[in-house]
C-alpha cells in the first residue's frame, strides 16, 4: 500500500518534469560550468594573448621640458613601466630638453641607465639634449641627432644670490646657530661643492661615452654645446637620423623583435616646458605624486641659499641685466 | 531521488572543476615560465654608479693652514699699501697681511682714498709699497714718485688682473667690466698684464675650479723659497719687455688664455730688479690667502718689500691726484 503510493507519486512527478532527476542535476553542473568559465576566461586569454599573440613593442617615450622634478618623475615611471611590462622590447627616448636641476637629472640618468641595463635604449635628440638632458640620454645605446639638434654642454652652475655670499656672516649674526658653518655660506665650500657634482656628471659622461668620444676630458668639462653633425664627428651622438631611425634601430638591437615584427608605441606625458631655472613652482597631482608650490612651504622666509644646475644657458637675471657672457 | 543519481552530477561537477582550475593552472604556469625581463628590484649592475662613488667625485680640497710669517728687519720697516685704486680690495680684506706685518716689527700705511696723506709724504721713509689691483692710471706725479722712490733703493710689488667681468653685489646685481689701469706704470718696468685671463680645466691642476689655477716656481730666490706652488683666482699673465725682467712663476703645464686658447708658458710672477709685478690680485686675502702656497708666497713678498731702503727719497713730487693731470 505505501509502496504503491510512492509509485503513485513518482508518476506523478515524471509527468509535471519532462526530465530525469539526474538530467536536471547535469544542467545545473552545465550551467555552473558555463559561470565557472566566464569567469575564467578572460584571465586566461590575457595570459595567452601576452604570452603569444602580440607583437613586441618598441615604446617611445617622450620628454620635452627641462630636467625638472615633474618632468623626470614622469619619465621614470614610464621607464619604470617599460620596464615591468613584459611585451616592451625596446625604448626610444625621444628628447627636447635643455636640462634642469642637477638632483632631478641625476634621477633621469640612473632611470634610463636601469632601462638600459634591461633592454636596448635609443635615443632621439629632437631639439637638444644639452647638459641635463645629455645626463638623461647618455647611457643609451645610441644616440641619434639631426643637423640642427644641440648636445654637450657638459657641466653644473650654481646659483646662489650674491648678496647671500657676501653678506653671509654679516647676516648670521642676527639670528642664533649652533655651529660655525650652520646657515653659512662658503665660496671655497661652493665650488668644491660645484667640483664634486662635475666630476660625477664628466666622470658619467666618459663611463658611457669614453670609446666614442674624439674629445678628451678635458675637452668634454669646457662645457660646450655642439650641434648635431659636429657631434657625430666627435662621439657626442652616433648617427644623424630621424625617430624612424632611432626607432629601427632600437628594435634592430632586441632579441626579442624578429624583423619588422614589431609595434610602436608612443608615450607623450603632459611635461611642464619651463625652461627658467627659476624654482619650478608646480602644483599638481600626477599619479601617486604631489608637487607644492615651494616658495611658502614655510611660515618663515627662508630661502634656499644654492642651487645647483646642469642646463645650457644662463640665469634669467643675468640676460636681464645685459650681461650675456656666458663663458663668465 | 536516488542518492546515485545525486552523486553523480556532482562528480561531473568537481571532475570539471578541477579541469578547469588545472588547465588555467598549467597555462599561467606556461607564460609565467616565459621571458619576463629582470625583476625590477635594486639588484641591478649600474645603479650605484662608480662615477658617483667618493674615490672618482671626490675631490682633494687644499688645506687652508699655514701662516703668514714676515721677515723681521733691524730697522723696524714701514710698508704702504696703495688701495686707492681697487674696487676689489678693501682695508678689511687685508687685515691678516697688516696683522703679520705688525707683529714682524713693521707698520702699515693703507692708502685707500680716505683722509689719505699726500702720496710722496706717505712713500717717505718706508721700505715697500703694494699696489693691489689699480682699474685707473696713475698721475704723472705718483709716477714720478714712485721712480724716485724705486731709484732710491724702495721695493715696489704691483698685484694687477686682466680685464674682467665684476659682479657688484647689494639688492641689484650690478656686472661691469674692470681692467688694469696702471698700464703706463708698469710698462715703465718693462711688464704689464696680459690681455686674457688664465684658465686650467684638468682637475689635477687647478684648485676645483677652472679659473682658479695653480703657478710654479721657475727659479729659486728670495720670491719662491719655501713655495711648491701658488693658486691664483683671477689670474691672467705677465706681458714683458726687455731683458731687465725675470720670470719667477710661471702656470703650470696645460693653463691656457681663456679667449685664444693659447697653451704656453705663461709667466704670473716676474721681477725687475725692486718692483715684482703679480698678475693676480686675490692672493692677498681670505679665501685664497692660505690656499696651496699662497701664505708662503705672501710672506715672501711682504719680507722683500721689508728688506727696501728708500733711504734719502724726500717724498717731493707725487702730491697727489689733484694736483696733476691724470693720463691713461
Amino acid at each position: 500500500m505505501v509502496y504503491e503510493f510512492v509509485v503513485q507519486d513518482r508518476r506523478m512527478a515524471d509527468s509535471r518534469w519532462p526530465i530525469s532527476e539526474t538530467r536536471a542535476a547535469y544542467v545545473v553542473v552545465v550551467t555552473v560550468l558555463i559561470v565557472l568559465a566566464a569567469v575564467a576566461a578572460p584571465i586566461v586569454w590575457n595570459l595567452g594573448s601576452t604570452a603569444a599573440a602580440d607583437n613586441p613593442t618598441v615604446q617611445v617615450i617622450t620628454l620635452r621640458g627641462g630636467t625638472n622634478d615633474a618632468n623626470v618623475n614622469a619619465v621614470s615611471n614610464t621607464l619604470r613601466e617599460a620596464r615591468n611590462n613584459d611585451s616592451v622590447a625596446a625604448v626610444v627616448l625621444r628628447v627636447d630638453s635643455p636640462g634642469g636641476p642637477v638632483a632631478p637629472s641625476e634621477e633621469l640618468y640612473l632611470a634610463v641607465n636601469r632601462t638600459a641595463a634591461e633592454m636596448p635604449v635609443v635615443a632621439y635628440v629632437e631639439g637638444s639634449a644639452a647638459s641635463g638632458g645629455y645626463y638623461g640620454i647618455v647611457p643609451a645605446d645610441e644616440i641619434y641627432v639631426k643637423p640642427s639638434s644641440t648636445v654637450g654642454s657638459i657641466g653644473v652652475i650654481v646659483q646662489a644670490p650674491l648678496s647671500a655670499v657676501e653678506q653671509a656672516e654679516q647676516v648670521s649674526g642676527t639670528f642664533v646657530r649652533s655651529g660655525p658653518d650652520k646657515a653659512q655660506i662658503d665660496q671655497d665650500r661652493l665650488r668644491e661643492d660645484l667640483e664634486r657634482l662635475q666630476r660625477a656628471f664628466v666622470g658619467t659622461v666618459m663611463t658611457h661615452r669614453g670609446d666614442e668620444l674624439t674629445l678628451t676630458r678635458e675637452e668634454v668639462e669646457n662645457g660646450r654645446a655642439y650641434l648635431g653633425t659636429q657631434a657625430v664627428q666627435n662621439g657626442f651622438a652616433d648617427r644623424i637620423g630621424d625617430i624612424e631611425a632611432a626607432i629601427e634601430a632600437a628594435a634592430g638591437r632586441s632579441e626579442q623583435i624578429d624583423g619588422d615584427q614589431y609595434d610602436v608605441a608612443y608615450t607623450t606625458r603632459q611635461v611642464q616646458v619651463t625652461l627658467s631655472i627659476q624654482a619650478a613652482a608646480v602644483e599638481e597631482v600626477d599619479g601617486n605624486t604631489i608637487y607644492y608650490t615651494e616658495a611658502d612651504a614655510g611660515e618663515s622666509e627662508f630661502v634656499r641659499p644654492v642651487r645647483y644646475y646642469a642646463v645650457w644657458g644662463v640665469p634669467v637675471e643675468a640676460t636681464a641685466e645685459g650681461e650675456d657672457d656666458a663663458n663668465e | 531521488m536516488s542518492d546515485r543519481s545525486l552523486v553523480q552530477p556532482i562528480a561531473v561537477l568537481i571532475v570539471a572543476l578541477t579541469v578547469v582550475l588545472a588547465g588555467t593552472f598549467a597555462v599561467s604556469a606556461l607564460v609565467g615560465s616565459a621571458p619576463t625581463g629582470s625583476p625590477d628590484g635594486a639588484n641591478i649592475e649600474g645603479q650605484s654608479p662608480a662615477q658617483y662613488h667618493p674615490e672618482t667625485a671626490g675631490i682633494d680640497a687644499d688645506p687652508e693652514d699655514g701662516e703668514l710669517s714676515v721677515e723681521p728687519t733691524q730697522d723696524d720697516s714701514r710698508i704702504v699699501i696703495d688701495i686707492r685704486r681697487s674696487s676689489e680690495t678693501t682695508r678689511a680684506d687685508l687685515e691678516p697681511v697688516t696683522e703679520s706685518l705688525f707683529e714682524a716689527g713693521h707698520s702699515v700705511t693703507v692708502l685707500d682714498g680716505e683722509d689719505d696723506e699726500a702720496f710722496g709724504d706717505a712713500l717717505s721713509g718706508s721700505a715697500g709699497l703694494l699696489i693691489v689691483q689699480p682699474a685707473s692710471a696713475y698721475p704723472d706725479g705718483e709716477r714720478d714718485a714712485i721712480q724716485g722712490y724705486i731709484d732710491a733703493g724702495g721695493h715696489a710689488i704691483i698685484a694687477g688682473e686682466p680685464t674682467q667681468t665684476q659682479v657688484g653685489g647689494g639688492l641689484f646685481a650690478s656686472v661691469s667690466q674692470v681692467s688694469f689701469g696702471a698700464t703706463e706704470l708698469a710698462q715703465g718696468y718693462g711688464v704689464t698684464v696680459g690681455s686674457e685671463m688664465l684658465y686650467n680645466v684638468n682637475d689635477g691642476s687647478n684648485d676645483n675650479n677652472f679659473k682658479s689655477i695653480y703657478a710654479t716656481p721657475t727659479r729659486g730666490g728670495v720670491l719662491t723659497e719655501g713655495v711648491d706652488k701658488v693658486t691664483f683666482d683671477r689670474s691672467g699673465y705677465v706681458a714683458t719687455s726687455g731683458d731687465d725682467v725675470t720670470v719667477h712663476y710661471t702656470a703650470v703645464e696645460g693653463t691656457k688664455t681663456i679667449d685664444t686658447r693659447r697653451s704656453d708658458t705663461h709667466p704670473v710672477v716676474v721681477r725687475n730688479d725692486s718692483v715684482v709685478f703679480v698678475a693676480d690680485g686675490s692672493f692677498l686675502s681670505q679665501p685664497e690667502l692660505y690656499d696651496a702656497d699662497n701664505e708662503v708666497f705672501t710672506s715672501n713678498l711682504l719680507s722683500f718689500l721689508a728688506r727696501g731702503d728708500s733711504g734719502n727719497f724726500g717724498g717731493g713730487a707725487g702730491t697727489g691726484q689733484g694736483t696733476d693731470e691724470e693720463t691713461t
